[in-house]
């Protein structure tokens, strides 16, 4: 975004340092998903119809930016989008991790699998989840 | 034939009915639920463009259509987002993966239901220099002084980078907790000479 303006050029991008980066995920509280997961399921539901939408139809998904970004139209028409997928591989999340325990700013490999729950999205998305996982024999 | 004809009346008969329950219906039951008897989740955003499917969500009205209201409220920081989803006061919000880290080492109540995407070639989220400065590749960044927040996140890819680049981040001048509120003011120290390259 920034370059736009001319006053800087990027280097290298944080694709570049490490492929496909996973930035962050949506999370709730074991209370709330218990208490309501039929909600959460039709959030989910939403939530995979916009990245569907984002996908085909980049263009508009952008106008929506500046009310809610206030950053300038112009801007929120080039900038780069992330691509958006709800399920992630296992073997990336564990590439971040090892990454993050060798440089030594986490403990260790730390198996995060239990704080994913990959049950609330729709049906088909799951089971790709799951394939994932048995082919890698991951537990992420 | 009798068969038949037991058939059509029957039918004959059901076709009333069926008006008639479908009129009661509709008398109690005043069509689709409007947005108000929708169950309503509070989600956080943080004003970013990363937040994308969140606007589109509500704006494109999928939320509504799958049976939810989701309200988004502006919260910032991951440490704020997490005390006001346990408290209840929001459902949800984001968490980035070395956050996430922390939580499953402290057996933290909340779970991942979905990631928010990932870096592609075309991300311009990274390491950004002078756009006339000398600085092409990372063996370049020797010496940089280069501005950071310091996130587990950022700094893992930093160090990654100048890993990448031969070096170690003794080779280069990191200036953590460089967290503008925009990312203008980045550009503007970029500007100013005060730093030399930002990650962000």
């Amino acid at each position: 975004m920034l370059e736009a303006h001319g006053a800087s050029r990027i280097l290298a991008s944080f694709h570049d340092i490490s492929a496909d980066w996973v930035f962050a995920g949506l999370y709730f509280s074991d209370k709330y998903l218990k208490e309501h997961p039929d909600s959460v399921r039709k959030v989910m539901d939403g939530l995979v119809k916009s990245f569907d939408f984002i996908a085909g139809n980049d263009r508009e998904a952008r106008t929506f930016l500046p009310k809610y970004t206030k950053v300038e139209e112009e801007l929120c028409m080039i900038s780069a989008l992330r691509h958006y997928q709800a399920i992630e591989p296992p073997e990336r999340l564990k590439e971040q991790i090892d990454l993050m325990a060798t440089y030594g700013y986490i403990k260790s490999s730390v198996d995060v699998s239990t704080m994913i729950d990959y049950g609330f999205l729709p049906e088909t998305l799951r089971h790709q989840g799951e394939s994932a996982q048995e082919q890698t024999g991951g537990t992420l | 034939m009798n068969t038949m004809h037991h058939c059509r009346k029957k039918k004959t008969q059901a076709l009333p009915l069926a008006l008639f329950l479908l009129g009661l219906g509709l008398l109690f039951w005043p069509g689709a639920p409007i947005a108000d008897e929708l169950p309503t989740v509070k989600l956080v955003y943080w004003r970013s463009i990363d937040d994308l499917p969140l606007y589109v969500g509500v704006e494109k009205g999928f939320f509504k259509e799958a049976g939810v209201n989701v309200e988004l409220e502006y919260i910032s920081g991951e440490p704020n987002t997490l005390a006001a989803v346990m408290r209840g006061d929001v459902a949800g919000g984001y968490i980035s993966l070395s956050s996430l880290i922390k939580l499953a080492e402290e057996k933290a109540p909340v779970k991942v239901v979905a990631w928010m995407g990932h870096a592609h070639p075309g991300t311009k989220c990274g390491i950004h220099v002078g756009a006339q400065t000398k600085y092409k590749t990372l063996e370049d960044l020797r010496g940089i002084r280069i501005a950071t927040s310091g996130s587990v996140m950022v700094k893992t890819l930093l160090t990654h980078a100048v890993h990448k680049g031969g070096m170690t981040l003794k080779d280069i001048k990191p200036m953590w907790g460089a967290t503008p509120e925009n990312p203008m003011q980045h550009e503007a120290a970029l500007r100013s000479g005060g730093i030399d390259a930002f990650i962000v």
